[in-house]
């Protein structure tokens, strides 16, 4: 194991850990560290919205910048001023939790493939962003303002495209006018319009995207900021006057935290770092090592468009397009192989997907290449066999360590979900005891709907379903991240001594006792 | 007339830019989902109207399978010890955000710490001295081209240094810009020095790099601490000045 593997290992660890005491207090589906995204849209939102507000009582002069900026906070603290704490703090945040968003998806190794285009679209987010809080500390035209302007304008300086050096602009008092404050106002208008657009194009590939966090976690975040506002409200530093160097600067770190870099680096190291960061992640997806196996396929003459692989799909990589085969059915299903993650939970919604029938026949109508439905019965039956309590726990490959449980043998898919309802049929038929399905935790399935969709099936709410004569009492799931040993190891042995107590009832009904 | 072809608003010097990236930028927008706008998506539409009557078939089932287990509300059934947690963990972000949006303070300039900024945009003498046309030139030049001076656009490259207390600041040249070296040559350098009396000299060749210093500036200067001193060139006059 590498450093690097090692570093990520530890972070994801990190946020498994986190996860598990955050769906404590939360629940699964208000956990705020399974919807970094959506917090960080709704921030935007925040944002955008005070922003307004807070325009509304902006001057857009040199001096008319400033004092408009001290009436907000010290005369109209009740409104505008809590208005301009907001906008500031949900800024902060939107970066706080971006940032996070990004170390999770990578610690997660949820980059590459499919995903390559909101990482790659991400980096670009992440300039806009910074482009867009940035220009708006200019505006408050304080010593902050001052520092920042000066160092940004120094920054652009070095690639020589202006004709005179721009940071000249900021030289002495009375180098700016109104002109420059109206040009101010204009770029934080359209660079958060920008970001809007570059966040659309960010989940424009994503099926069913997420932007919204649950409603009790969007109150509860304002009602936080809010708080933080009237505790804590934003203020600004001196008025700025160029002919005075600031001396101590209270950094807003989310933003600026590349600034001191460049007073004790320089803009050309700066840059490279800007630069060579940003296109290195955005090449990441495509860095070894590569784990892609081949797309879905689709037989055709077992598919009879039934659409089933198509509404279950969580990454919209199937398609439904006029029969080409001359059966006579109306549709049949095209995978889109950019978009496919090979989760195979197609493959669990097939109803030609069964394993009763005789090998040469274990042939359905969507299949993974790496793991077909045969291999998928080979395990199964190898699992049985070495199964000496007689239960089987379908795992799947990025959750609960399965292996390795006495007395239970584990069948591991990439998602659970990839296994169909008629293998827990054909287990329990075949003489399995019990089968625990054990998954990622609600709401924190690698592939969006695995654990929701196995759910469904499981209890008939979603095609394809167990039959009625699978005795439900030999069923069981489990939902659990995967530093939840214990909580598996407790499960699977409460699990025995029900399936212990089955069997005695049933050996005595069968002896006539009862 | 408005000339197409030459002069300073030609055609081809916005057509050119425009021909080349025009089709670039079109081509960027519409395949990032401009192209969504115009067309639709008839397997996105569709995807919806299956979800949707999927969506109704759940909870037809849902309705009639009384007894079924239902998904969970945590937020219904929590106690409220796990509000007062999701309170601590609002209290924890909230917490973090507040600190680093403020601190820790950086301290950009030392007490007693001043800064001088020498700032400069100064064309260079021309590389090649201006000729008077003869009267045949003139002649055979259009009635609006015929300057009595003929000049070359090149302009010299200025070399300039920077002392403090006989010690050097800066020392550097600086190339005209533009493709064809006709425009002014910048410096822009900024350096922290301790507040106090210093002696500051500056020196500058605009011309014939092989001469003497074309204009120099030496004073003694009491500078402020946090003081934002400039070194610059004032056009007009032709000499140095700290402000």
């Amino acid at each position: 194991m590498n450093v690097l593997t090692s570093i990520r290992i530890f972070i994801q660890n990190f946020f498994l850990r986190a996860d598990k005491e955050y769906d404590r207090a939360f629940g699964p589906e208000w956990n705020p560290m399974r919807q970094l995204g959506t917090v960080a849209f709704y921030l935007y939102f925040v944002a955008a919205i005070t922003g307004i507000i807070v325009y509304v009582f902006f001057e857009t002069s040199v001096n008319g910048a400033y004092e408009s900026v001290e009436y907000m906070t010290n005369e109209q603290w009740w409104f505008a001023g809590i208005m301009r704490s907001l906008h500031r703090y949900s800024s902060d945040g939107m970066v706080l939790t971006m940032s996070l968003h990004l170390i999770r998806e990578w610690s997660f190794d949820r980059y590459r493939g499919v995903r390559w285009y909101a990482w790659f679209t991400g980096v670009m987010v992440i300039w806009l962003l910074y482009v867009s809080g940035l220009s708006g500390y200019w505006l408050v035209w304080d010593q902050l303002a001052q520092y920042v302007a000066i160092g940004s304008m120094e920054w652009l300086d070095l690639l020589g495209i202006f004709g005179e050096p721009v940071a000249t602009n900021f030289l002495a008092e009375g180098s700016l006018n109104d002109r420059f404050f109206t040009l101010l106002v204009f770029v934080h208008i359209f660079g958060p319009l920008f970001l809007l657009f570059m966040m659309w194009i960010h989940v424009i590939r994503v099926s069913q995207p997420r932007i919204n966090p649950p409603r009790g976690l969007a109150i509860g975040t304002l009602v936080a900021l809010t708080v933080l506002s009237l505790v804590n409200p934003a203020v600004s530093h001196l008025k700025a006057n160029l002919d005075v160097i600031p001396t101590e600067l209270e950094l807003d770190w989310y933003y600026m935290a590349f600034y001191p870099l460049f007073d004790a680096w320089g803009p050309g190291v700066m840059w490279a770092v800007a630069i060579g960061g940003s296109l290195f992640v955005m090449a990441m997806p495509w860095l070894p090592p590569m784990r892609q196996h081949e797309p879905a396929v689709v037989t055709l003459d077992k598919c009879n468009g039934c659409k089933r692989c198509y509404e279950d799909c969580p990454y919209g990589a199937i398609e439904m397009v006029p029969r080409s085969d001359g059966l006579p059915y109306e549709q049949e299903a095209v995978v889109d192989a950019a978009l496919c993650t090979r989760c195979g939970i197609c493959v669990g919604a097939c109803p030609t997907s069964t394993p009763f029938r005789a090998e040469d026949e274990l042939i359905t109508g969507i299949d993974l290449v790496h793991l077909p439905l045969k291999g998928m019965r080979k395990m199964v039956d190898q699992a049985m066999q070495n199964a000496t309590d007689g239960i089987v726990i379908v795992g799947c490959d990025h959750g609960q360590k399965v292996d390795n449980i006495a007395g239970a043998a584990a069948v591991k898919l990439p998602c659970v979900a990839h296994m169909p309802p008629s293998f827990i049929d054909y287990m329990i038929s075949q003489g399995a005891k019990g089968v625990l399905v054990a998954g990622c935790p609600e709401c924190g399935c690698r592939f969006r709907y695995g654990v929701q969709w196995m759910q469904d099936r499981l209890e008939g709410r979603r095609d394809p379903y167990l039959r009625k004569r699978v005795p439900r009492e030999r069923i069981r799931t489990l939902w659990a991240s995967p530093l939840d040993e214990q909580l598996l190891n407790d499960t699977v042995k409460t699990f025995k001594d029900e399936l212990a107590v089955l069997s005695d009832h049933v050996s005595e009904t069968e002896n006539g006792d009862v | 007339m408005f000339d197409f072809f030459t002069g300073d608003n030609a055609v081809w010097f916005y057509a050119v830019p425009f021909a080349i990236f025009a089709p670039i930028y079109f081509s960027f927008v519409w395949h990032i989902g401009v192209k969504n706008l115009f067309y639709k998506d008839t397997a996105k539409i569709e995807r919806k109207r299956l979800q949707s009557e999927h969506q109704e078939r759940i909870n037809k089932r849902r309705e009639s399978k009384a007894g079924t287990r239902q998904r969970e509300d945590h937020a219904a059934t929590r106690p409220s010890k796990y509000w007062l947690a999701q309170g601590v963990a609002y209290g924890l972000f909230m917490t973090v955000v507040s600190v680093f949006a403020t601190s820790p303070s950086y301290t950009y300039l030392g007490a007693g710490e001043a800064q001088i900024k020498l700032n400069l945009s100064h064309p260079g003498q021309r590389v090649e001295a201006c000729v008077q046309r003869s009267k045949s030139e003139l002649a055979e030049l259009a009635p609006n081209m015929r300057s009595q001076m003929k000049c070359s656009r090149e302009r010299a490259e200025i070399k300039l240094e920077l002392d403090m207390d006989g010690q050097v600041l800066f020392r550097g040249t600086a190339v005209p810009a533009g493709f064809r070296r006709d425009g002014s040559s910048s410096f822009y350098e900024k350096f922290f020095i301790s507040a106090g009396e210093h002696q500051i000299t500056v020196r500058m060749n605009d011309g014939d790099p092989s001469k003497p210093f074309t204009h120099v500036l030496s004073q003694t200067v009491n500078v402020k601490p946090t003081q934002n001193l400039i070194v610059g060139f004032n056009e007009n006059e032709h000499k140095f000045y700290f402000k």
